[in-house]
């Protein structure tokens, strides 16, 4: 019985400890917060591209009308 | 000796065992359980276009008889529908492949990556394609930059000739209203542009 008991505490402090500590956590949010952080800039950068772009091309059209 | 009725304790345990492991282990296999079944999905779908397409053509030859050229046509522009429909799929496909319609599943699908290792990986994903957006912004700024000079080029040697072409009597007053309103709208895109670039390299620096 003391064995079984023994063996079992230590399975269930395994398991306990197989989970992410705390820091472990705190470390993972702060990578994914700044991965969202990133693809925010990402996406502001991309519609500022797709702006001029279209602006480059009204220019144009309305250049070649001149 | 004093003798312990550790049922309770064990009991305890197991429970413990249970609570933890067990949430952790359906998550695993729902996981699997819905990968698989959008394979299926997915093949049933191939399988469905698959025979949708023959149809069609089955279709558009037997009606070829009667009507060759009209039908010819026809059987293209359906050919044509299917194989978009085809790619738009593919295009899907790929994109699901990539990752791209899954959005930011933080700490889901991780695949055979630890939570932490997922994390780095997103964050290294994330500042490369930062940096290729900077790059491509830095191009079409450079290209546009480009385009304004050459606006402007124009912009001036149009103003000069339609003053001259005033000048001369060669265009009626209406004539030149009409073209200097042109001239005043594309000076007012490039005064747009120059304004954008110059908000994209601001940024570019910070």
């Amino acid at each position: 019985m003391k064995k079984i008991f023994l063996l079992l505490s230590v399975v269930s402090l395994f398991i306990a400890g197989c989970g992410p500590s705390a820091s472990e956590k705190k470390e993972i949010e702060q990578l994914n917060t700044e991965a969202a952080k990133l693809d925010s800039i990402s996406e502001q950068i991309d519609q500022r591209k797709q702006e001029i772009e279209k602006s480059a091309e009204e220019l144009e059209n309305l250049v070649n009308e001149l | 000796m004093k003798k312990y009725n550790y049922t309770w304790i064990i009991a305890l345990i197991v429970a413990f065992i249970f609570t933890f492991s067990i949430p952790g282990v359906y998550a695993q296999e729902k996981g699997k359980h819905e990968k698989n079944k959008n394979e299926k999905v997915k093949e049933h779908k191939e399988k469905d276009k698959k025979v949708e397409k023959d149809d069609k053509i089955k279709d558009n030859e037997d009606a070829e008889k009667t009507e060759p050229d009209e039908i010819e046509s026809e059987n293209d522009t359906l050919n044509q529908q299917v194989d978009k429909k085809q790619k738009g799929k593919d295009d899907k496909g790929k994109k699901e492949e990539k990752g791209e319609d899954r959005g930011n599943a933080y700490g889901k699908d991780k695949g055979e990556l630890s939570g932490k290792e997922f994390g780095q990986q997103r964050a290294s994903e994330a500042k490369m394609n930062k940096e290729n957006k900077e790059k491509e912004l830095d191009q079409t700024v450079s290209e546009s930059q480009a385009k304004v000079n050459e606006a402007k080029e124009k912009i001036n040697a149009s103003k000069e000739k339609l003053e001259k072409d005033k000048k001369d009597r060669k265009i009626t007053e209406k004539e030149y209203i009409e073209k200097k309103e042109k001239i005043d709208k594309a000076e007012t895109k490039v005064k747009e542009l120059e304004t954008q670039i110059q908000q994209a390299e601001e940024t570019d620096q910070e």
